[in-house]
């Protein structure tokens, strides 16, 4: 069999069961008295599979619209030659993870950690099949085999953002078309609400994605001021006559480290007695490192002694970033910089520390934060959003961050007075939730699978 | 730079500070300063490093480099002051100013503060002579404010974004007496002062462009000046997928301006559920974000083309459904042809007429398609420009009206076809949702095609229908220019000294 005859048996195999080899006007025959064009997951099948990938929404409109009008065997006319070609995708109606960039990446973001740790519980719990986007093609594969697969009436979930643009428009094919049911973690909207302090690009890519969310069944915010951002955008979808999807809060756990043995002061060269205030987070403009400088700046002109240690590698516009840690370092400030670390190594640091400070302008969660709190040890952070939600009452200073002054007042309160630190300390009570129960919570949100016709 | 260059650089410096001075520094302490450039720029300094406002900041950059600022910039002078030396103050907060603004932008600038007053932002319309929604917009209201002897001030932009300018006589005209100009090219003169809102409404009737989106946040920002803006759509964001990335990379930066802004003055409830929407979203970063009104867009056409209208009534051969607005996925016309290509093969005999522009590359195809459907016997045309009259003429003669976008934030081509009294097929949601309630229309979910087919057959078929849809659309009162001029400078000037 041909492979153009063996995508349109597979057709009819998978949407009515029935099997066997016939002649090309049969199986046109038997695919137009089982599927109805005007039901677009039909024109959705058709094309993916004489393609070989996911169709575009346009794409499927149009090949609908010409069924409709003409005819299914004039319909596939034109497809006919590149359908020749390429291998024949499996339909899979089983629960897809889409992990592109999970599985590309050998490094460890906040959000593929989100991923990777979410799926390997589910894995011990349920049946899924990690899939992966083949970048520019439009083409969908297993993770384990590579085998190229065509979602149709299957649960697709997206752990991961996605914002390029083929990868974007093909599960916005698949949202649409595929009588499948999909859910997504919501991280945040701050390409969206707070475009300034975004790299060139984002933005316009991130606005792409959110409207491929917006024919979501779920989406799942990792706190619940994420959560707020998700919600005021379903709000503005009200205009293009969209729902949008359920928004369902998920909040993140806050880990805690192992225990390292580490000794970082030995490995940075500090005294013992050295107090440590410990920044992690990429020097892009939204972490706010500039006036955390100059926050710090204050503190040592006001006598006070100590190192700050920031790990977190370099982003966009860090020029000014750059220009005056270099100043301040050569007036002879105490300030150690590190692009990576290890967990063990940021841990070590944690542990270290006399106070952290994360005072970003916008949070989905804040990480660090969480972290730092999990290991006891005080923060100054941001009095509002995720930050303040997470750090007040538990150990954070909660202050403004766009006043240096006020950045300064706390560090320097923290650093000075070793009975507020203490409190502080003690009062660094997170709720206890761990990766399992994230997950089995997000788990009760995929959505059953569709019934099959 | 020669001696004359640096001496002129050097005036100009002791002019704008001379400017500003008033502004910021107690009056003994800038007597003592007048005519000496390094001092008056140390108490200029000195008073808002004391003062601490981030809009003396803001002045004082504005002052020094000629240009406004963006927030990085500002954050920098800012830091600069916060950490210099007494000894070098001056020196730090030069220092601080990029070079890129000394260099490619004018240093023997002049500026004007305009303090307390509500200033009008035209930088597009003035300079352009290009006439469709936002530019009609501000065609309509400023001349109607300017009538009623409403106090305000018309901006545009330097060539160089280094901030705003006063519009020239031909600027000025295009935007409260338009009428065509010849679209000769406009821009600044090289003597023009900058001019800078201080203390005073600024007012944006437009989508500003892309760097004057990231000045104007700043302007906000900093407390310099408030900003009042009229909310058109979200389209770039919520409809992203039918626009390129960098219009809607642009808006992104635009809402930065929105979400410091005073208040959204929204085009329709739908535009104003839009934007709350986005402010509910602004928790997350601790801003209050914008109020957001609705003050809904006029409808109102030209008395010249109710009587075009008026007397093209019965003159078509066929009933004739007309499709107005510019080629573009959104606007979902590739529904319209495939809803008329059925009826066509039902045996129904009509006539169907695009009407708008776009790129070439969007509807080349489509015009196409349109030749080959022609030869194939279905009478189907498309027209990429059409003046006035004709357009009126042709809308007087149709039987109905199609418009079945996916998303818009006002949607004029329905309005209007009303106000001509034609019925509208027109889509079940957002804006268009909210005119249809006011009669004359038949409302379908522009995403289902056979929904979009049998509106089309009914408006084309049912007579009794038709008839009464176009009863409905004759007695909807029109809401004029004059209305929502009235309104909007109401909301405009809201809270400010007359």
């Amino acid at each position: 069999m041909n492979r153009v005859d063996a995508a349109l048996a597979a057709i009819a195999a998978a949407v009515s069961g029935e099997q066997g080899p016939a002649p090309r006007s049969e199986l046109i025959g038997r695919l137009e008295r089982i599927l109805d064009p005007a039901d677009l997951s039909s024109s959705y099948l058709v094309l993916g599979m004489l393609r070989a990938r996911i169709p575009s929404p346009t794409d499927v409109v149009s090949f609908g619209r010409r069924w409709a009008l003409d005819g299914l065997s004039t319909a596939v006319k034109p497809e006919l030659r590149a359908a020749r070609r390429g291998p024949l995708p499996r339909i899979e109606s089983r629960l897809l993870v889409d992990v592109s960039d999970t599985s590309r990446s050998p490094y460890t973001t906040g959000i593929q950690r989100v991923a990777r740790e979410s799926i390997a519980r589910w894995e011990r719990s349920t049946e899924i099949v990690p899939v992966r986007f083949d970048r520019g093609r439009g083409v969908l594969r297993t993770v384990a085999d590579d085998q190229v697969v065509l979602p149709f009436r299957s649960r697709f979930v997206l752990p991961e953002i996605a914002v390029e643009r083929e990868r974007s428009r093909s599960i916005a094919s698949i949202a649409r078309f595929s009588a499948s049911r999909t859910m997504a973690i919501g991280f945040d909207c701050i390409p969206m609400t707070t475009a300034e302090t975004c790299g060139p690009g984002m933005p316009g890519e991130f606005a792409h994605y959110l409207s491929t969310l917006a024919h979501f069944d779920t989406v799942a915010p990792i706190s619940t001021v994420s959560g707020d951002e998700f919600r005021g955008w379903r709000r503005m979808l009200v205009g293009a006559g969209l729902a949008g999807p359920e928004i369902v809060d998920v909040a993140l756990p806050f880990a805690v480290g192992e225990p390292a043995d580490l000794d970082v002061r030995r490995e940075l060269a500090l005294a013992a007695d050295e107090p440590l205030v410990v920044v992690v987070g990429s020097h892009e403009p939204r972490k706010n490192h500039l006036r955390l400088l100059e926050a710090c700046e204050l503190v040592w002109r006001r006598g006070r002694r100590f190192t700050l240690v920031m790990v977190g590698g370099n982003a966009w516009s860090t020029e000014r970033f750059v220009a005056l840690r270099d100043r301040l370092r050569s007036a002879g400030r105490a300030i150690v910089t590190r692009s990576t670390a290890t967990d063990d190594e940021v841990w070590g640091l944690y542990r270290a520390a006399s106070v952290t400070a994360f005072v970003s302008l916008n949070e989905g969660f804040g990480l660090p934060l969480a972290e730092s709190l999990a290991a006891g040890v005080p923060a100054v952070t941001s009095d509002f959003g995720s930050m303040a939600d997470l750090g007040g009452g538990r150990g954070a200073v909660l202050v403004d961050p766009r006043s240096p002054d006020q950045i300064a007042d706390a560090l320097d309160a923290v650093l000075s007075d070793p009975e507020y630190r203490a409190e502080l300390a003690g009062a660094t009570q997170l709720p206890s939730r761990s990766w399992d129960d994230y997950a089995d919570d997000l788990l009760t949100l995929v959505p059953s699978a569709p019934a099959t016709a | 730079m020669t001696g004359a260059d640096a001496s002129a650089s050097h005036r100009a410096l002791l002019d704008r500070l001379n400017e500003v001075a008033p502004e910021l520094v107690a009056d003994a302490r800038r007597q003592s300063a007048v005519g000496d450039v390094a001092l008056l720029a140390r108490e200029v300094l000195t008073a808002v490093r004391d003062g601490g406002e981030l809009a003396g900041y803001w002045l004082a950059y504005v002052a020094f480099a000629a240009a406004f600022p963006t927030e990085p910039q500002l954050d920098g002078f800012r830091r600069a002051i916060h950490l210099a030396s007494e000894s070098d103050l001056v020196t730090d907060a030069l220092a601080s100013i990029e070079i890129a603004h000394r260099t490619h932008r004018r240093s023997t600038r002049t500026i004007r503060i305009l303090r307390d007053e509500i200033l009008v932002d035209v930088g597009f319309s003035a300079t352009h002579v290009h006439n469709t929604g936002i530019q009609r917009v501000v065609r309509s209201v400023l001349p109607r404010w300017s009538a009623a002897g409403h106090p305000f001030t018309l901006l545009a932009w330097t060539a160089d974004d280094a901030g705003y300018r006063e519009p020239n006589g031909v600027e000025q005209a295009r935007v409260l007496s338009w009428g065509a100009d010849g679209g000769a090219h406009t821009a600044d003169s090289p003597d023009d002062a900058l001019l800078v809102p201080w203390r005073s409404r600024i007012f944006l009737p437009e989508v500003p462009q892309y760097e004057q989106c990231r000045l104007l946040a700043c302007v906000a920002a900093s407390g310099a000046a408030d900003i009042d803006l009229i909310g058109y759509d979200v389209i770039p964001i919520t409809s992203a997928d039918t626009v390129m990335a960098a219009e809607s990379e642009r808006f992104a930066i635009y809402l930065d301006v929105v979400k410091r802004s005073r208040a959204v003055h929204a085009i329709s409830d739908t535009v104003r559920d839009e934007f709350a929407g986005f402010v509910g979203a602004l928790s997350a970063q601790g801003l209050p974000g914008p109020v957001v009104n609705g003050v809904s867009l006029a409808v109102d056409v030209p008395a010249a083309a109710r009587a075009v209208a008026a007397a093209s009534v019965g003159t078509a051969e066929l009933p004739t459904m007309v499709c107005l607005g510019s080629h573009e996925p959104r606007k979902n016309q590739e529904a319209v042809l495939f809803a008329a290509e059925r009826l066509h093969r039902e045996g129904r005999r009509f006539r169907l007429v695009f009407v708008g522009g776009g790129s070439r590359r969007a509807y080349a195809g489509f015009d196409r398609r349109l030749a080959l459907l022609r030869s194939r016997g279905m009478n189907v045309e498309s027209a990429r420009r059409m003046g006035d009259d004709e357009l009126w003429a042709l809308i007087g003669s149709s039987r109905f009206s199609v418009f079945v976008s996916l998303h818009e934030g006002f949607g004029l081509p329905v309005a209007e076809s009303l106000a001509l009294g034609i019925p509208v097929l027109t889509s079940s949601h957002g804006s268009m949702h909210e005119i249809a309630g006011h009669g004359g229309c038949v409302e379908v979910d522009p995403r289902d095609d056979e929904a979009i087919l049998d509106g089309m057959r009914a408006l084309l078929t049912d007579d009794a229908l038709h008839e009464r849809l176009a009863s409905e659309a004759a007695a909807i009162a029109p809401r004029t220019w004059d209305d929502y001029a009235r309104l909007l400078w109401d909301g405009v000037s809201e809270g400010r000294r007359r």
